[in-house]
């Protein structure tokens, strides 16, 4: 953690819902010195959190300086993060070139979406592409199957909105009241999005679709089975996407999904939903 | 012929001491009963604000965001805010009211038809609490059109050439936030330091009307005195929530804080 390698105090505010579905990272969280603040307010998940942290913030800004952990958020924050996730895409760029020579023809480059960090960060060298070539894909969080409520504002067409500070797609009701989510996947649950995704949405450079909880939990059954990998419930979305179009797709197509999180902070989910493992 | 919000405080100087504004928020608790509080507590005090209910109140401390919640739960809709208006306007003709709430409820209302609303029911003017300058720029153009003041709001981190920018394209009234906090934090800068940067402010443009708001209850009141207008609100609201607590009638209970509120400035 950042804070503790630079010697500073770090306070974490997180929704009541999210610390207690989430609790494995918590515990490593407190390890690495972070106080975590719990949040009551709403709906108890990331929207409540980043409000109440922004309340923080700008009481306390004379000796405090604000991080929030996504893309999302004013103009700042937005291409701060999305500057240090961008290294993910460096990263790949190395990697494809070492395994294929050269950028391949047909790439498609699957991340989930939920403020749009990781997905962002896993695109940002790419952007510039064709996408005949390299087409960027978004999966956000349709919520369970059998519910209206999602955290999916891109694929489902919701209004734009300004919340936190920003405009964006958001899930809202027509008063222009915040609509409450509900996803499987704590990191995904936010009603609105990176505006980043938004003008990647708008210019159609992006595609974006969503995974329901079970379909994202299917997605994780197989990958652990068949793979060496144990993602999280978040990149279990975009692998879920992958499952849905590979059949379909030419054998020289390479679909490369960002794993972007390990499936150890979502164990009691899991446990639940699954079953003993 | 100067605004209602310029008549209330000159008409305050004139009494000596600075306009008493009030915010409550529409809806809380009932619909019936905010006109109610409404009516009754502008007998004691010069401007009314009345807030939008908004559910995500980012710049809003415990007690404002229980009344909004409280107030949404109820029901209430940006029309029964602007009936609300319409009625306290039909019997305190001469008593500003100033709406104040979130961007996206006025974005998705669409600007000009809520601007359009705001003039047919009087509005005097309008606080945007996350619209802050230099992007309010347009909408409070629009607004001026329509003869509704836009607030501009600046803060004791407002560098001194923004500060300059602001006080130059606002209207009859600013507001000026006392303290780094949100709505209903405890007032932790002493009352001299914010005066001081409240005649910063002043200075810049004498014919501005600037009041103070954050952290003012019955027991800071007193202090502040000196400016042009103080703005109550998460006092008030504490006080609708305990009445409920305590199954009294906020009414009187809230009647009777603002009519200290006005004693302690005379």
């Amino acid at each position: 953690m950042a804070a503790k390698k630079f010697g500073l105090k770090c306070k974490i505010f997180m929704g009541a819902k999210d610390i207690k579905r989430q609790k494995p990272n918590c515990d490593a969280m407190k390890k690495n010195g972070a106080e975590i603040v719990p949040v009551y307010s709403g709906s108890q998940t990331l929207v409540d959190a980043v409000s109440e942290c922004m309340r923080y913030w700008v009481s306390n800004c004379d000796n405090t300086h604000m991080c929030v952990g996504s893309t999302v958020g004013p103009n700042i924050f937005v291409k701060i993060c999305g500057w240090s996730t961008a290294q993910i895409s460096r990263e790949l760029k190395v990697q494809l070139k070492s395994e294929f020579k050269k950028i391949p023809n047909k790439i498609k480059l699957i991340n989930c979406v939920g403020g749009g960090s990781s997905a962002y960060g896993f695109w940002s060298e790419f952007i510039d592409y064709d996408k005949k070539q390299i087409e960027l894909i978004g999966v956000e969080a349709g919520g369970p199957k059998k519910s209206k409520l999602h955290a999916a504002p891109l694929s489902r067409n919701a209004k734009i909105g300004i919340l936190h500070g920003a405009a964006s797609y958001l899930c809202q009701n027509s008063e222009g009241q915040i609509n409450d989510t509900e996803s499987i996947s704590a990191g995904l649950d936010y009603p609105g999005v990176s505006p980043i995704h938004c003008f990647l949405k708008d210019t159609k450079r992006a595609r974006y679709t969503y995974a329901t909880d079970e379909e994202a939990l299917n997605a994780h059954v197989m990958v652990t089975k068949y793979e060496n990998l144990n993602p999280s419930l978040e990149p279990s979305h975009a692998f879920a996407e992958a499952i849905k179009i590979a059949p379909k797709l030419s054998k020289d197509t390479i679909i490369i999904v960002n794993s972007c999180g390990d499936a150890k902070k979502d164990r009691d989910i899991l446990r639940e939903r699954l079953g003993k493992r | 012929m100067a605004s209602l919000l310029n008549q209330s405080f000159q008409n305050a100087k004139s009494e000596n001491r600075p306009a008493l504004l009030t915010y409550t928020v529409a809806g809380d608790n009932t619909k019936k009963k905010s006109l109610e509080i409404l009516k009754s507590i502008s007998n004691y005090a010069d401007i009314c604000e009345l807030g939008f209910p908004h559910n995500t109140p980012i710049a809003d401390g415990g007690q404002i965001q229980t009344s909004a919640y409280r107030a949404i739960k109820n029901g209430i809709k940006i029309n029964d805010v602007f009936s609300i208006a319409k009625d306290f306007k039909k019997s305190k003709k001469t008593k500003p009211i100033i709406l104040m709430g979130y961007y996206n409820m006025i974005f998705q209302y669409n600007e000009n038809k809520f601007l359009d609303k705001c003039k047919k029911v009087k509005v005097d003017g309008l606080i945007v609490v996350d619209l802050p300058y230099p992007e309010n720029k347009k909408f409070a153009a629009k607004c001026k059109k329509r003869g509704v003041n836009f607030i501009q709001l600046v803060s004791p981190t407002t560098s001194p050439l923004r500060l300059k920018k602001i006080i130059k394209d606002s209207h009859d009234m600013v507001y000026y936030i006392s303290m780094l906090s949100t709505t209903g934090g405890k007032l932790k800068v002493s009352p001299k330091k914010i005066l001081e940067r409240y005649n910063k402010i002043k200075n810049l443009n004498k014919s501005k009307n600037v009041v103070i708001g954050f952290g003012i209850t019955e027991k800071t009141i007193k202090s502040l005195k000196k400016a042009d207008g103080l703005v109550v609100g998460s006092a008030i609201c504490k006080e609708i929530s305990s009445s409920i607590k305590k199954r009294q009638n906020p009414v009187t209970n809230v009647t009777n804080i603002v009519k200290r509120l006005k004693n302690k400035i005379k």
